[in-house]
């Protein structure tokens, strides 16, 4: 990051006089020393970039490419930090690729007059489609300064692999592995450990996978979660040193653990919790519509919120139609209550008793 | 090959003064310049509001205390418990620099850690460094920190589409919002890149 620039930037933004002079005070003549095996360096300044490991310096770093959203107006950028994902969609592919190089060339424009390198190595595209379309026979490609940007099936978006067919198969297929290796490791010393410490290990070792970004992928043809519910059945029979046939509905309940698919709607009724109240970003706010706001009769279901038309089952696995569904079936108690942390008791609780 | 650990320390500066700014040389010229990019200028200016006792203590509950010490060898577990006692002379410190415009020399300095990534452990680019500020450089910090980011959520001059670094937004609210894109374009019988 360049000082200089990000001086501007802010000054750009109302910071001005005492105030910047504050900011480029922050960033100037900063002092750094390597500490290693107890030793320690001279003290050197710093000429670039902003201090890391400080509270500001994120804070800096979003204002600093703030701007880059400025640089193409027919793209759509998803940020996250300094991880950037371009998104665009049309419906003919030689027009999307024509624009998409066009968009490209003045997004590096962007990157070169702000003084950042872009990682061409770490850039690639996916093809989104549905699987039953047929690509038309069309050479296409996509490059940034002169060098080609290579395909993938599937990309890592923050952690989840997403694949260019939205069935998050390599997603699921790949914490299959890492969950499965970890429910050997359990297996092989449950012998040694009691039942709460087994339980901590499956909190530590398992269900992080099992959650994280649940609420995307989870949402699936049962097919293809399988293997990944007979892992977490394995897993809770192992905690409760059960033998491996029995039915392990009841060992869920007692260990007050939810499955796969009862995660999912925790996580979703969450959201739609969050919406209702207006906690969630500003990006999600004309997500969904209540009946109310589409005619004045007075139904029954004049409460509840519409679920978005699908024509494809991609379309009804995302949160536009899932969400309100599944927000619509909670019973009334759980979804009157005011304060997040008794929804999120009382759902939990209302999943665990529900078959 | 360098065995001796005061010359292993000092190669690591050297090493990460220099990464920036050899990265920044290899970044072609610009053509256009970066002020062409940016949105107009608020009419309304950025005033920072001097700070008190009572702020700083309130923010020293939100300290991690288990963090390691600075360069100042205070240990944030010693300090911390002792911050009503440190709260006045500490806002008469921040509250001057504020009005200055300078922030003292002694809370810019960092203690840098070396974290090993992978491949040759030799090579001093395999290394990420890790740095750590004085105690009390991170309360002026955040002090500045509440004060910047009220002012620019009240004037909504962040991209919504970034969900990094912000309370309330997370990975998987950018995952929901990337679905529900591409779904719709399959939906719509689309093609779409990422």
């Amino acid at each position: 990051m360049d000082h200089v620039i990000l001086i501007n930037k802010l000054e750009n933004y109302g910071i001005r006089g005492l105030q910047l002079k504050w900011f480029k005070n922050y960033l100037d003549q900063r002092l750094q020393c390597v500490s290693c095996n107890g030793a320690t360096s001279r003290l050197k300044t710093i000429k670039c970039g902003v201090p890391q490991g400080s509270n500001l310096g994120p804070l800096l770093f979003l204002i600093y490419i703030n701007a880059l959203p400025n640089a193409s107006s027919i793209l759509n950028l998803i940020l996250f930090a300094d991880d950037t994902n371009i998104f665009l969609s049309h419906k003919s592919i030689e027009t999307l690729f024509m624009i998409a190089n066009n968009e490209l060339s003045l997004i590096a424009d962007w990157f070169k007059a702000n003084r950042l390198s872009l990682n061409l190595l770490k850039t690639n595209f996916v093809l989104f489609r549905s699987s039953r379309k047929h690509l038309p026979v069309f050479d296409y490609s996509l490059s940034i300064e002169h060098s080609e940007i290579s395909q993938v099936k599937s990309a890592k978006f923050l952690g989840v692999h997403v694949d260019e067919h939205l069935t998050w198969n390599v997603h699921i297929h790949n914490i299959e592995k890492k969950i499965a290796k970890n429910v050997g490791i359990m297996t092989k010393i449950s012998y040694l450990l009691p039942s709460l410490i087994l339980q901590k290990l499956y909190y530590a070792l398992i269900h992080p996978y099992l959650t994280y970004c649940n609420i995307s992928w989870a949402l699936n043809y049962s097919t293809r979660l399988d293997r990944l519910m007979k892992l977490q059945k394995r897993a809770i029979r192992v905690i409760t040193k059960s033998k491996y046939y029995v039915h392990t509905f009841d060992l869920f309940r007692q260990m007050r653990i939810l499955n796969i698919v009862k995660i999912n709607i925790l996580q979703t009724g969450i959201f739609m919790f969050r919406y209702i109240h207006k906690a969630l970003p500003l990006n999600f706010k004309d997500y969904f519509t209540f009946s109310n706001e589409i005619h004045n009769h007075n139904t029954r279901t004049k409460e509840t919120l519409r679920p978005v038309r699908f024509r494809t089952n991609y379309r009804k696995h995302s949160i536009r139609h899932s969400g309100p569904m599944t927000w619509n079936n909670l019973p009334w108690q759980i979804r009157s209550l005011k304060i997040l942390s008794s929804f999120k008791n009382a759902l939990r609780i209302h999943l665990l008793t529900a078959t | 090959m360098v065995t001796d650990t005061n010359l292993i320390a000092n190669k690591f500066n050297d090493f990460f003064i220099n990464v920036g700014q050899s990265l920044a040389d290899k970044i072609p010229p610009r053509s256009k310049s970066y002020q062409h990019y940016l949105s107009k200028s608020p009419c309304n200016s950025f005033v920072v509001a001097p700070t008190s006792p009572e702020e700083i203590i309130q923010l020293g509950r939100t300290m991690h205390i288990t963090h390691s010490s600075g360069l100042d060898d205070i240990d944030p577990c010693i300090a911390n418990p002792y911050l009503d006692l440190l709260a006045l002379p500490l806002a008469a410190i921040f509250n001057a620099s504020f009005m200055t415009g300078i922030i003292p020399s002694a809370l810019k300095m960092a203690k840098i850690i070396p974290i090993f990534k992978q491949g040759n452990r030799a090579e001093a680019s395999n290394y990420r460094p890790i740095s750590i500020l004085s105690y009390f450089a991170k309360l002026l910090e955040k002090l500045m920190y509440v004060r910047l980011y009220n002012y620019i959520c009240q004037n909504n001059f962040l991209y919504p589409l970034q969900h990094g670094f912000q309370s309330g937004h997370s990975t998987a609210m950018s995952l929901i919002d990337l679905q529900d894109k591409i779904s719709l374009a399959i939906d719509n019988n689309e093609f779409s890149l990422i």
